[in-house]
C-alpha cells in the first residue's frame, strides 16, 4: 500500500486525508521513503528535513480529528522551488550568492497553501536565480529527469518538474519569466500552468523581471493543478500588481467537454523549424480534439509575434541586471557563467530602448487577440518544437549550437510571457528518444478555466497521466 | 585594448536578441545604442506610436472574461 500512495494524484491523496482513510503521516512517510530513494539520483532536493515533515503531518492529522480538513489541500505534502520565502528558512535561489539568505516573511503562495492545509516538505533545486530554459545549473546540483536523467528537466523550475514527475511530492510551485513551468513541465511530462500576469501574488517570491514574472503550479494532471491554482489566484493587498478581478471556479466545471469549443492552430511562428515527430503528436492531439467536439479554426497570427523574442529577453535581461547590479559589480565571480552573461546583456541596454519594448506590449497585445480571441476560444500551438535534448548540450555559454537549440527551445513560450496571457502545458505522448511531448493551450486574459476545461478534457481521453517514469 | 571576453557575448546577442554586434562594439556602449535601438525601431516598424506601458495592464482587464468584470473576489 504504501508504494502505492505516492501514484496517487493530488485530488484523490487529498480526498483519502479528508475522509480519514489515510493518514497524512502515513502519506508523508511514503513520500519520505520514496525521496530517500530517488532524490539522490534526481538532484531536485535543496533540503529537506523528514523530521519536521513528519511534525507537520501529525498535526494535520491531530486537525483534522479535532475539527475536520482545514481546507482542499489538508494534509498533501507539497514542495517548492527554491525561490519562495518562508520565514526563518533559507531560500537559496539556485545560487551560491544567496546560499544563506533566511527571509523575514513568508510568501503569499506559500501562506495560501499554509491554509488550505497543504504541508511544505522540501526546498527544491532550480537554475541560479531562475534565469535558464534547460535546466543547468553551474554552481549548484542539476536536477535530472526522471525520464532519462541524460536529458533536460527544462528550467528555471527544473526542481519542480523532476519531483513531481518522480511523484516524491504531489505538486509544486514554479515560476514562468520566459516559459520556466511550462518548460520543465513539458520535459518532465507534467501539467504546468503559467496564469495571466496578476493572477497569482508575487508576494515573498524572487524577483527577476517584474514586468514578466508569474507565479503557478507543476503537478501530474489537470485537474490537480486546477484545485493548486484555485488556491493560490486572487488579489493580495502585499501586491499591488495583482488583478483584484474574480477568481472563477476552475475546478467546477472542469468535466463539460469540449463540445463547440474553438480551437486555434497558427500558421506562423510556433511550428518554425518542428521536429516531425513533435509535430505529429501535436497534430493528433487536434484530431482528438475534434472527435471530442471541438471546432479547430485556423489563425492567422500577426507577424508582430516574431518580435516578441527580443522584447522578453531584453525585458528580462533589463530587469533583472537592475535587480542584480550590486552582487554583479561585487560578486561577479559567484555568478555562474550562463547567468552573468545573459545579466551583463541588460547593463549594456539603454532605458529609452527598453521603455519603448514595454510601451509596445499592448499594441502588440492587441493585435494578438483581435486576430486569435475574435476567431477561437483558445489557441493551441507545439510546446517545444524538438525532442528534449541531452544535457550535455547545455554546459557552455558562447557555442553556436547551443545558442541555437536554447533559442528554439523557448520560441513558443516566450510570446506568452511578453503577452501577459495564460498558457497551459499539457503533455501528448513520447518522442523517439522515450522524452515526453506535450502541447500548449494559451487563453485570453484571466481565462485559465477554459484552459483546464481544454486540458481536461483531452487527459481523460489517453492514458499519459498514469504513466510513471521508472528512475 | 584586447575585447577576446566580449566574444561569447556576441554570440548570445546574435541568438538571443539578433543584434549583430563585435566585441569592439560590445565595450563601448555608445555604439551599442545604436544598434539595440535599430533592432527596437525595425520590431516597431509599422506600428502606432503608442502609450506608456500602463496601458497593457488596463488591456489585460478589458479582454479578461465579463463574468470576472463583474463578480466578487473569492
Amino acid at each position: 500500500m504504501s508504494k502505492s500512495i505516492p501514484l496517487m494524484t493530488l485530488v484523490d491523496v487529498a480526498k483519502q486525508i479528508a475522509d480519514g482513510h489515510l493518514s497524512s503521516l502515513e502519506v508523508t512517510e511514503a513520500c519520505l521513503q520514496r525521496i530517500e530513494d530517488l532524490a539522490p539520483k534526481l538532484k531536485c532536493i535543496a533540503d529537506i528535513d523528514p523530521d519536521a515533515a513528519r511534525d507537520q503531518a501529525r498535526k494535520a492529522d491531530d486537525k483534522r480529528a479535532k475539527s475536520g480538513a482545514t481546507g482542499p489541500l489538508h494534509g498533501v505534502p507539497l514542495a517548492h522551488k527554491d525561490m519562495y520565502y518562508r520565514k526563518g528558512r533559507i531560500s537559496g535561489c539556485g545560487s551560491k550568492i544567496r546560499a544563506d539568505f533566511v527571509s523575514d516573511h513568508t510568501s503569499s503562495a506559500l501562506t495560501r497553501l499554509d491554509d488550505a492545509g497543504a504541508l511544505d516538505i522540501a526546498r527544491l533545486n532550480m537554475v541560479e536565480f531562475a534565469l535558464g530554459v534547460t535546466g543547468h545549473n553551474d554552481v549548484m546540483p542539476t536536477p535530472r529527469n526522471p525520464w532519462n536523467t541524460e536529458h533536460f528537466t527544462g528550467g528555471s523550475s527544473s526542481g519542480s518538474g523532476a519531483s513531481v514527475a518522480a511523484r516524491l511530492v504531489y505538486a509544486a510551485l514554479g515560476s514562468d519569466t520566459g516559459g520556466s513551468i511550462r518548460l520543465p513541465a513539458a520535459c518532465c511530462g507534467l501539467v504546468g500552468m503559467k496564469p495571466t500576469l496578476g493572477r497569482v501574488s508575487r508576494y515573498g517570491a524572487m524577483p527577476l523581471s517584474h514586468s514578466l514574472d508569474t507565479v503557478g503550479p507543476l503537478t501530474r494532471t489537470v485537474g490537480d493543478n486546477a484545485l493548486v491554482l484555485q488556491t493560490i489566484a486572487g488579489e493580495d493587498k502585499k501586491d499591488p500588481t495583482t488583478s483584484a478581478l474574480a477568481v472563477a471556479d476552475y475546478t467546477g466545471q472542469i468535466d463539460i467537454g469540449v463540445k463547440g469549443l474553438r480551437i486555434g492552430v497558427p500558421n506562423r511562428h510556433f511550428y518554425d523549424g518542428i521536429d516531425a515527430g513533435v509535430e505529429t503528436l501535436v497534430r493528433a492531439s487536434l484530431d482528438t480534439y475534434a472527435a471530442a467536439g471541438a471546432e479547430i479554426v485556423a489563425i492567422d497570427i500577426p507577424e508582430s509575434i516574431a518580435a516578441t523574442n527580443i522584447m522578453t529577453s531584453l525585458i528580462t535581461a533589463v530587469e533583472g541586471s537592475t535587480l542584480h547590479y550590486e552582487w554583479l559589480r561585487d560578486r561577479y565571480d559567484d555568478y555562474g557563467a550562463q547567468t552573468r552573461t545573459r545579466f551583463s546583456m541588460g547593463l549594456m541596454t539603454p532605458a529609452t530602448v527598453y521603455h519603448q519594448a514595454l510601451s509596445m506590449r499592448a499594441k502588440i497585445l492587441q493585435d494578438f487577440a483581435k486576430a486569435v480571441f475574435d476567431k477561437a476560444d483558445i489557441l493551441h500551438t507545439p510546446m517545444i518544437t524538438m525532442p528534449i535534448p541531452k544535457y550535455s548540450k547545455s554546459d557552455s555559454v558562447g557555442d553556436q549550437a547551443f545558442l541555437d537549440l536554447i533559442t528554439r527551445f523557448g520560441q513558443c513560450t516566450r510570446p506568452i510571457n511578453y503577452l501577459g496571457l495564460p498558457g497551459l502545458n499539457v503533455p501528448c505522448g513520447f518522442t523517439d528518444n522515450g522524452l515526453p511531448c506535450s502541447f500548449q493551450l494559451v487563453g485570453r486574459p484571466f481565462d485559465e478555466k477554459t484552459l483546464y476545461r481544454a486540458g481536461y478534457a483531452y487527459e481523460r481521453e489517453n492514458n499519459w497521466v498514469n504513466m510513471v517514469p521508472e528512475v | 585594448m584586447d575585447h577576446s571576453d566580449n566574444t561569447s557575448l556576441c554570440h548570445w546577442l546574435s541568438r538571443f536578441q539578433r543584434l549583430e554586434m563585435t566585441a569592439e562594439q560590445i565595450a563601448d556602449p555608445a555604439k551599442s545604442v545604436t544598434v539595440f535601438a535599430q533592432a527596437i525601431g525595425e520590431a516597431a516598424s509599422g506600428m502606432a506610436f503608442d502609450t506608456d506601458p500602463a496601458a497593457f495592464g488596463q488591456l489585460l482587464h478589458d479582454l479578461a472574461p465579463a463574468d470576472l468584470k463583474s463578480g466578487d473576489q473569492k
